[in-house]
């Protein structure tokens, strides 16, 4: 892989310093190389000429930036109010159960960081679940197991909502 | 009636997701139809003609928003298609952006032919990367199409189109507020006037339009504002696209004609789940307030709804049946709000967030033994704070707050109040859920 300055002064370049992009830039960042490191932030800052604590403050408003090295999964489990009245309180309980780990936590071996979140717009498969950007819905804690185990094996591909 | 007009209709044409399929779907008729015979006024016309209203929650009249753009003095003008959607229950808009790229991408390019501007942005949320890129391919295929570009259909108009990733935050839905992080921001909400039209992205005239308000466009202009008059309410007219969700016993997508009763929305939906019974609806999602099921009468619009003491916003239609504690899902709104709160107002930051412990001390896992709490069950667990506490809060957060998420988080609650207060009595003053939902 390209070193990794490079590949974030490309993305700079490429928005043309211009600040509206700077959003944009961070996404693109984000997507190549998982997330968004101290030294990013500084050069982000340099290149779109702006001071580190406003790009620090966007990069932590957005709930999407990670500011931490990730894992290699991300959970996301809808708590909004369609999934929590079909049964999504039994789905995180299942989750937290199978990973023995706790909301906002990643497991010891970096496979699965576990994050409930606000509605992940699947409401008519409610509860819904969301492994990076597939989506499980009509989801039971019975399976949770299963599914776990299967991603954690196989990886997501094959996999289908 | 089928629970499906001619948006779903339309949506329903094999291939149409293709530029060739759209195009055999009679796609870019209207934008021909436009670019041919048509002056940007003429397009105004019609749009104000057909009575259409914004579908993204405030039913505001789109041709005045066009017109009100084609006033401005400043000649760089914007369109912006907000696919934030972010609400819980919410989803119609992603199923627009799906089922047809094509007819959305018109619908901008139309807007933008009436308005005079001269770029068009679609945000789409980050949580739909799919269709994300779908979209980025389309646009691509119409610049090679001469669709978009700087002679489109040879006829010199000029439009540039691009996608962005949106914040995927329930705030930034709000139009301003989505603005500010378009350009790189946080994404607080401005103070508005000045609206959008007059100062929007970058300062610029700015058109902030709704997925489906935008799908509207193409067919108002094809078929003619007299068509679409014909469908509906008169003073609503059209459809509505409605996700459906909840327990209902097939969530999904139904289209219906404006003042249809909610309860026939239901029975297209399939009615109520083996064994269960409808008690309310929140025909609005979480910005709206509880419809009890005798009320179901009350048709699908925004003023008939609002005689019902609420309101249809967006279209996302939570079904609630005898199963809920109502108790919970007030707490679960709370901390929906308390979430997506984009922090700038002190009432709606910290206030929220005080509404949600309210209601979870007597509904949330801390008062379980078993269930989510688990590890802090030993704990302690404080005295539940007065009832009393609710009302006043409420008030406070909604006359408090800047924008609309503020000033609508406690509507679905003091609505819940209204409606069960044995339920929330039961809970305060007895320590005990009634349906046994939230001592589980
Ligand atoms: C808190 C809040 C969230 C909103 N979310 C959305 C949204 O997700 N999608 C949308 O189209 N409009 C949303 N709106 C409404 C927009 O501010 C704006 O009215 C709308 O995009 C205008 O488009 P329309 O005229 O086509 O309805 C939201 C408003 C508020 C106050
Ligand atoms: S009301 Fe809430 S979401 Fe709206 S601007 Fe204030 S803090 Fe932000
Ligand atoms: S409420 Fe769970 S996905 Fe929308």
């Amino acid at each position: 892989m390209a070193d990794p300055f490079d590949v974030v002064k490309g993305i700079i370049d490429r928005h043309d310093h211009d600040r509206s992009r700077l959003i944009q830039a961070m996404y693109e960042i984000q997507d190549t190389l998982g997330y968004l490191s101290d030294p990013i932030l500084s050069m982000l800052a340099e290149g779109f000429r702006m001071a580190k604590s406003e790009v620090f403050g966007i990069a932590s408003f957005y709930p999407h930036f990670h500011l931490k090295a990730r894992a290699r999964y991300t959970i996301r489990c809808c708590t909004s109010v369609v999934c929590e009245i079909c049964g999504g309180a039994g789905l995180r309980e299942a989750i937290r159960r199978h990973l023995r780990i706790r909301d906002g936590e990643t497991t010891r071996d970096g496979l699965f960081l576990f994050r409930p979140v606000a509605c992940l717009g699947a409401c008519d498969q409610a509860p819904a679940i969301k492994i990076n950007d597939t989506v499980f819905g009509g989801m039971t804690r019975e399976r949770i197991p299963d599914l776990l185990q299967k991603v954690a094996r196989n990886g997501l591909e094959g996999e289908s909502a | 009636m089928t629970g499906r007009e001619f948006l779903l209709d339309h949506l329903a044409v094999p291939g149409v997701q293709s530029l060739d399929g759209y195009r055999r779907a009679g796609g870019f008729a209207a934008l021909t139809k436009a670019l041919r015979s048509l002056s940007p006024a003429e397009v105004r016309a019609e749009i104000s003609r057909s009575g259409l209203r914004g579908r993204g929650g405030s039913c505001y009249p789109s041709g005045l928003k066009v017109e009100a753009m084609a006033q401005a003095a400043d000649p760089e003008r914007y369109v912006v298609m907000n696919g934030e959607e972010g609400g819980p229950g919410a989803f119609k808009d992603g199923r627009l952006l799906q089922g047809s790229p094509f007819l959305i991408l018109e619908g901008i390019l139309l807007a933008g032919f009436a308005a005079g501007a001269r770029h068009g942005i679609c945000i789409i949320r980050k949580g739909a990367k799919d269709t994300r890129c779908r979209f980025q391919e389309a646009v691509g295929q119409m610049t090679e199409q001469g669709l978009v570009g700087t002679d489109i259909l040879g006829r010199g108009f000029a439009f540039e189109l691009r996608v962005e990733i949106g914040a995927g935050v329930f705030c930034c839905g709000e139009e301003t507020a989505l603005l500010e992080s378009a350009e790189g921001r946080r994404g607080h909400p401005r103070v508005r006037p000045p609206y959008p039209v007059e100062r929007g992205f970058q300062g610029h005239p700015t058109l902030v339009s709704n997925v489906e308000t935008l799908a509207n466009v193409p067919f108002i202009i094809d078929r003619g504002a007299d068509w679409f008059r014909g469908i509906g309410l008169p003073a609503e007219p059209g459809t509505r696209v409605l996700s459906v969700s909840g327990h209902i016993r097939h969530p999904g997508v139904y289209e219906v004609p404006t003042g249809t009763p909610l309860r026939r929305v239901l029975e297209l939906a399939g009615g109520a789940r083996p064994g269960e019974e409808i008690v309310a609806v929140l025909p609005g999602g979480a910005v709206s307030g509880f419809l009890p099921a005798r009320d179901f009468d009350a048709p699908v619009s925004q003023e008939g709804l609002e005689r019902y003491g609420t309101c249809l916003s967006s279209g996302a239609v939570i079904v609630f049946s005898d199963r809920c504690c109502f108790v919970q899902v007030a707490q679960r709104l709370a901390a929906f709000f308390e979430q997506e709160s984009c922090g700038r107002c002190t009432p709606c930051r910290e206030g929220t967030a005080r509404l949600r412990e309210i209601l979870e001390d007597i509904s949330g896992p801390r008062r379980k033994t078993a269930g989510e709490g688990r590890r802090d069950a030993w704990r302690e667990v404080p005295p539940p704070r007065p009832f009393a506490l609710l009302e006043p809060l409420v008030e406070t957060i909604s006359r408090a707050s800047a924008c609309g998420l503020g000033r609508s988080a406690g509507v679905a609650i003091t609505s819940a109040l209204r409606l069960f207060p044995d339920e929330f009595a039961a809970h305060f003053e007895r320590q005990e859920c009634p349906r046994q939902v939230c001592w589980k």
